[in-house]
């Protein structure tokens, strides 16, 4: 019984988090052109969400959504999209590194960015090294979003790179201890 | 929904021409219900379908039937290779009204499979609209032919109309791929 009202307590407090209308219309944007329309019908219904997210989002930056609902949509996304390959979540993130900066911000703003966009106890670090950016992530607050992650790391560091290399991220290695996940996004 | 991990999970790929009737087997097979208007599938559907069934010993399982319904519009040719990584089956559906996606199966949707998957590749055909009698264009002998001939695993003809079948072409696939399953433990 305790479990289950600690279960409640926390998912309240994720319910009072909020996230910029920006980062769900990019993220739905790019399910939008990786799996089509019905396709992202299908996640949103899957996350319980068809009524609230069926009608286009602006990307606005005043408006905000619940945490939770974030939670709830990268979490249908790693059980439909995520089975047998992580390659769609991947190609997912990196459309949604895209719709959320079509100018190209560099890696380190847009990370600022996100710390910014999305309310919570997560945290996310950089570290620039000469070939290669180590990325850790606390938290995190894409329900085993980690493939997601992945790609719009990608593409932001290709986008912060002056000669315009592309940047892969390789092995991602999760900390159960912390609750820290680390990526490696190497110059190609 | 059960709260419970699956015993099993299984992706399935059903594929064929546009209006072959892959969203309302799906339909029928889920929701008991036929869809009697024709909307054309944008992208995917995905459907997650959770199974409560019993082995030969009788022992219950419970099996995640993950579906994935992908159109062949050429707009999402480029990431449609992506849709079929991680499948355990493809069912690869024709219209029995309709020479030309019976036609298509092996030239089309049977090579964008094999094309995109790797390993142990499990298929199974199934010829739908078999209600319409009348305007039958496929015989179930080609059906059978193309099955020895392609190395299907089932065939069937289906009606998501009245529901002849569609049961059975689900629940044969699952059972087939339950059997590869343990042949490989």
């Amino acid at each position: 019984m305790a479990k289950r009202a600690s279960k409640k307590k926390v998912a309240s407090k994720k319910k009072a988090e909020k996230v910029k209308q920006i980062v769900f219309s990019a993220l739905l944007e790019a399910l939008d052109d990786i799996i089509g329309p019905d396709g992202k019908a299908s996640i949103i219904k899957f996350a319980g969400l068809a009524n609230k997210y069926s009608k286009q989002l602006r990307p606005s930056l005043v408006n905000s959504l619940p945490r939770l609902d974030l939670i709830k949509l990268t979490d249908a996304m790693s059980r439909l999209l995520g089975f047998g390959s992580k390659a769609l979540l991947r190609e997912t993130g990196r459309k949604f590194a895209i719709y959320l900066h079509p100018y190209g911000y560099s890696l380190e703003t847009l990370i600022e960015k996100m710390k910014r966009w999305i309310e919570g106890d997560w945290d996310i670090s950089i570290i620039k090294e000469e070939e290669s950016f180590k990325i850790s992530i606390k938290n995190d607050p894409f329900q085993a979003g980690n493939y997601i992650w992945a790609g719009f790391f990608e593409v932001a560091a290709t986008n912060s790179s002056p000669d315009g290399a592309k940047y892969i991220a390789g092995e991602v290695i999760g900390n159960d201890v912390d609750k820290s996940t680390t990526f490696e996004v190497k110059r190609q | 929904m059960v709260d419970k991990e699956p015993d099993y999970v299984f992706k399935i790929a059903v594929v064929g021409d546009y209006a072959v009737g892959k969203t309302s087997l799906i339909s029928r097979f889920i929701q008991r219900k036929f869809l009697k208007e024709y909307k054309p599938t944008l992208g995917v559907n995905l459907i997650l379908k959770e199974l409560e069934i019993t082995d030969k010993d009788e022992n219950p399982l419970l099996c995640n039937l993950v579906l994935w319904d992908i159109a062949g519009q050429e707009r999402y040719a480029s990431v449609r290779k992506l849709y079929y990584k991680g499948c355990s089956a493809a069912m690869l559906v024709y219209d029995v009204t309709r020479m030309d996606t019976f036609n298509n199966l092996e030239t089309t949707w049977l090579k964008d499979y094999t094309e995109n998957t790797v390993g142990d590749r499990v298929f199974v055909i199934i010829g739908n609209k078999a209600d319409l009698e009348d305007i039958r264009k496929v015989s179930t002998q080609d059906g059978e032919d193309l099955k020895d001939r392609i190395g299907a695993v089932q065939f069937l003809e289906t009606s998501a109309k009245d529901g002849t079948n569609v049961d059975d072409a689900f629940m044969n696939l699952v059972h087939i791929l339950l059997d590869k399953s343990n042949e490989k433990k």
